[in-house]
């Protein structure tokens, strides 16, 4: 078996902050966007990456790309850690990890048209390629995304909002990178469009032979096109497993919470579900709770939970499970 | 006789690139103590309905067509007559708490003016009506958070602020213009079953206006369905997602992933949601339509009642589609 | 194999397809702009004027620093416009053709308004799209010093400036210049730190484009409509400027002139009856600035809307 694609082990991203009211010799506060996340992904799986507010997945997936600073280790087919290396060495990577980000619309430039923005990884990564060959090579993966390419010289405004992801998975795609970091692609687009997008995403997959980690809050959408599946509360994770058990032998309290509090499109399904409420609020991240960061909203919750913090430990013997919690 | 009666509603905006019908001859009815959901997607005009009831358009906006309040014409009334029944008859919630709320003022403030404007309470009294409705949505220690500002409680929280306020002259219609869709899920959740048992216990109606059919499915009794600003099919819960009788209600279920199933493919509606701008004769889905026909390019299908108490505006029968 | 050849020659005509024009932010732009009737009407007087200024010396009968002296000593009762004795403006009160001095006045103060706009518009945005977009330490120190230098009160520096190395075209460019960058600079900076934080910027750095390449690519294009607007309502402070200098009598030199010294004259000698020596500078002046402030606030509807 090859190396995984991607090996995260122990990735922390920390902020500064200062509130105001702050005098400037006050040291600032540190928040823990990130408190130490390890996975690893394998070429052409998707992991889905969940949690709510907070949670730091979105900052997560600018860390892997270091977009923003951080500590620990990303490690790419086992061998170079991304986080350690230089800035141009770092550029050979950057046409190997894409991303597609949330908003449609604003994640394109608007006074560049469509042709341009999809064609600009390509020219800052193969700056040798011609004129005409990046057309060419724009329009056929336009084709590919489904856009006619007779649209090259459109503006992004022209576009309704699902036209607009495409073009960004379009940009994404062009280089041909071996992984694509999806941070809420769909929720942005209304219920109709969703589908659309997120059986393109698909099926470019299984053409391409393409990775994916996909961020969203949307646990239905995680399921449909995950194979693995991993939880994240205030920069911690709670647990990860294969896509279908997760959703059906959930251990983790937070995991079965989240998904009994998400809303099933059929009535009577509805009535008979058990919604699990949490109680209290979302701890603020400047202050997380000692040990077990879930501890204050867990119905489990006892002693053990505020004096030492779970590691993430195998759980059974299928589904490539693993939990963080003491008593799951 | 109904809390709320809408009849054959329509809302024209005149805009500089021309005259855009957001809504379209559009009737319902609210009973008391019922839920009806107003469910649609960009440009089905759902927002601009729940608007209109309340006098809320934009300046450049015109409802036509009728609606009764417990049998009073309150449509393009003056706006010294809206003021009295907004918040104190009808309240609104809307989606983004934050904006609702004004960030400059304290929520004690803001509450009690609700009340000192429309009950003629005093201060003290008005304080004390606001905590109270504090503690009834679950807001923990409301006596001292009272006096915080909108920022400084959560997302959640905020809501659940925009709650009470819309609670506290005893509203006998709420209107919930996507009051979750900014929400977390698991804040979402507690907020749908806080909306719950405040319409138990006040015995409200409520108008939720939504795109998420989970939503709708675990908290309305009946929904109406609007695209492109015109309805598409009407009727109780059970019916409308068990055996939806219109192609975009059908097409829909279908498109939406379930966390209790898992189905290889999702089936897709192509194509995108209409341009109001340049809205189409005959009917507004025809474009997406896998059982479209002729007629439904040129020609409107009138609303058809069937079941009791079902309605749907579709030229091809009901056993057709599958 | 018949359906996947259908395919192939779909997606073989779809890529040669002819490509269909987009309708870019700036065309959208120019519809409105053009649908505005006072903006449309200030262009149109700019261009009146500017042309005024490019031919008007080739109608003028008298070239502008040569006395006449059928004129001199009566300049109230025969200096007056007149078209048979082609002083088409009349005379200033030395007997000079006003229309040629008009003509050369128009030509120094829009030189003046447009070249002053144009050192702000080049130095301003390079600076306050620099300092924006690195941000930090840098960006602080780098408004620092235009703050400082915004304090310093520009009349007196000019003024001095003036005083010491004479009187000259020249240095009334290097004065007005130093001046105008600074809130260009500061503007820019503003729109440069909200347009960082935009999606499409987080984009292009996620590929790995260079910062140079993101500033001149991206974040100069989108900072146009701004600047337009801003350059627009700048030239007629620089003509006002350069105006109140030379009315202070600091300005051009003789026999140069422009609008604020024609007006500085023409002022002088009103008590004398000759009011077309000041109405006529007066008017040009007038009229150029309304036009620019409509032409600018016509951009700056034209801009706004949705293409934020």
């Amino acid at each position: 078996m090859s190396a995984p694609l991607l090996t995260v082990e122990d990735l922390r991203v920390t902020f500064k902050v200062r509130s105001e009211g702050d005098m400037p010799w006050t040291r600032p506060k540190l928040l823990h966007a990130v408190n130490g996340v390890n996975f690893t992904l394998k070429q052409g799986e998707t992991l889905g990456i969940v949690g709510e507010s907070g949670c730091g997945k979105s900052t997560l997936a600018r860390a892997i790309i270091r977009m923003v600073p951080s500590e620990g280790h990303v490690l790419w087919m086992g061998k170079d850690d991304i986080l350690g290396l230089s800035a141009s060495d770092m550029m050979r990577y950057r046409s190997e990890i894409q991303m597609v980000f949330q908003d449609p619309l604003a994640s394109l430039d608007p006074r560049m048209t469509v042709g341009e923005i999809i064609a600009e990884p390509l020219r800052t990564h193969h700056p040798e390629l011609s004129k005409q060959e990046v057309k060419d090579r724009v329009k056929e993966i336009m084709a590919k995304v489904s856009l006619l390419p007779n649209q090259i010289n459109r503006y992004p405004h022209e576009f309704s909002g699902g036209q607009c992801q495409r073009i960004g998975i379009a940009r994404a795609l062009i280089v041909k990178p071996k992984l694509i970091i999806c941070d809420e692609p769909v929720s942005a687009l209304d219920v109709s469009i969703q589908a659309q997008v997120i059986n393109l995403l698909m099926e470019l997959q299984q053409e391409m032979g393409l990775s994916l980690i996909f961020i969203a809050h949307d646990l239905s959408v995680v399921k449909h096109i995950s194979t693995r599946v991993m939880v994240l509360y205030l920069g911690k994770v709670m647990e990860i497993a294969k896509r279908d058990y997760l959703y059906q032998n959930a251990a983790h309290p937070y995991t079965q919470a989240l998904i009994s509090a998400v809303p099933i499109p059929d009535p009577k399904a509805e009535r008979a579900k058990t919604t699990i409420l949490l109680d209290g609020d979302l701890p603020s991240p400047l202050a997380p709770p000692s040990g077990c960061v879930f501890r204050t909203r867990c119905g489990k919750a006892q002693a053990k939970c505020a004096e030492q913090e779970p590691t993430l430990q195998t759980h059974g013997e299928q589904g490539d499970h693993h939990i963080a919690c003491h008593f799951p | 006789m109904p809390l709320l009666e809408v009849s054959e509603l329509s809302v024209e905006f005149t805009t500089n690139d021309g005259l855009v019908r957001a809504v379209n001859d559009v009737s319902f009815s609210v009973d008391a103590d019922n839920t009806l959901a107003i469910v649609g997607e960009s440009g089905s005009g759902k927002s601009q309905t729940a608007f209109s009831i309340l006098g809320l358009l934009a300046k450049n906006g015109k409802a036509t067509g009728s609606v009764k309040f417990n049998d009073r014409e309150i449509l393009n009334l003056s706006l010294a007559e809206l003021n009295r029944i907004r918040a104190a008859e009808i309240a609104i919630i809307f989606q983004d708490p934050m904006t609702s709320l004004n960030p400059y003022m304290r929520v004690s403030s803001q509450m009690t003016e609700v009340l000192i404007h429309h009950q003629g309470m005093s201060e003290a009294d008005a304080l004390r009506e606001s905590v109270a409705m504090l503690d009834a949505v679950k807001i923990p220690d409301a006596k001292s958070r009272i006096r915080l500002y909108p920022h400084e409680f959560s997302g959640g929280m905020r809501q659940r602020v925009m709650v009470a306020m819309s609670l506290l002259c005893r509203p006998k219609l709420l209107i919930a213009d996507e009051p979750t869709t900014a929400l977390d899920v698991t804040v979402q959740a507690q907020t749908m079953s806080l909306l719950r048992e405040i319409q138990n216990d006040f015995g409200m109606g409520v108008i939720l206006i939504t795109h998420d059919l989970g939503v709708v499915a675990g908290f309305c009794q009946e929904v109406l369905v609007l695209y492109g600003g015109r309805i598409m099919e009407q009727g109780p819960v059970d019916a409308i997602f068990e055996a939806p009788s219109h192609p975009y209600t059908l097409g829909l279920l279908k498109a939406i992933p379930r966390v209790d199933q898992l189905n290889d493919t999702l089936a897709m509606i192509p194509g995108s949601p209409p341009d109001m701008m340049n809205a189409p004769s005959g009917c507004p889905f025809e474009p997406r339509c896998q059982y479209a026909i002729d007629t439904c390019k040129t020609e409107l299908s009138p609303l058809h009642s069937f079941d009791n108490d079902r309605h749907r505006a579709c030229h091809r029968a009901v056993e057709e589609l599958q | 194999m018949m359906i996947e050849q259908d395919k192939i020659q779909d997606l073989a005509d779809a890529l040669t397809a002819t490509e269909i024009k987009g309708r870019s932010p700036w065309a959208d732009a120019r519809k409105r702009f053009i649908n505005n009737k006072a903006a449309v009407s200030g262009l149109l007087v700019l261009l009146l004027v500017a042309a005024f200024a490019f031919f008007g010396e080739r109608f003028a009968k008298f070239p502008n620093d040569e006395i006449d002296f059928m004129v001199i000593g009566q300049i109230a009762e025969l200096g007056g416009p007149s078209l048979e004795n082609g002083h088409y403006f009349g005379t200033d009160s030395l007997g000079r053709d006003l229309f040629a001095r008009v003509v050369q006045g128009t030509q120094i103060s829009l030189m003046v308004g447009v070249v002053g706009a144009a050192i702000a518009v080049i130095a301003g945005t390079l600076y306050g799209a620099i300092a924006g977009y690195i941000g930090g330490r840098i960006d602080n120190m780098m408004m620092r010093l235009v703050d400082i230098l915004m304090a310093i009160p520009y009349m007196f520096v000019l003024i001095l400036l003036l005083v010491m190395f004479g009187r000259s075209i020249t240095m009334l460019f290097v004065g007005i210049g130093l001046l105008s960058w600074l809130e260009m600079a500061r503007l820019v900076r503003g729109q440069t730190l909200s347009l960082k934080n935009r999606e499409f910027i987080e984009a292009a750095q996620a590929t790995g484009v260079s910062s140079s390449k993101i500033i001149l690519r991206h974040i100069v294009p989108n900072l146009m409509g701004v600047v337009a607007v801003y350059a627009t309502l700048l030239v007629p402070l620089m003509i006002l400027t350069e105006s109140f200098i030379s009315f202070l009598g600091l300005g051009v030199q003789e026999p140069n002139t422009s609008w604020g010294a024609l007006i500085f004259e023409g002022a002088g000698t009103m008590q004398y009856g000759t009011l077309w020596q000041l109405l006529i500078p007066l008017l040009f002046f007038v009229i150029t600035l309304f036009a620019f402030y409509f032409v600018g606030d016509g951009l700056r509807d034209a801009l706004d809307p949705k293409d934020r």
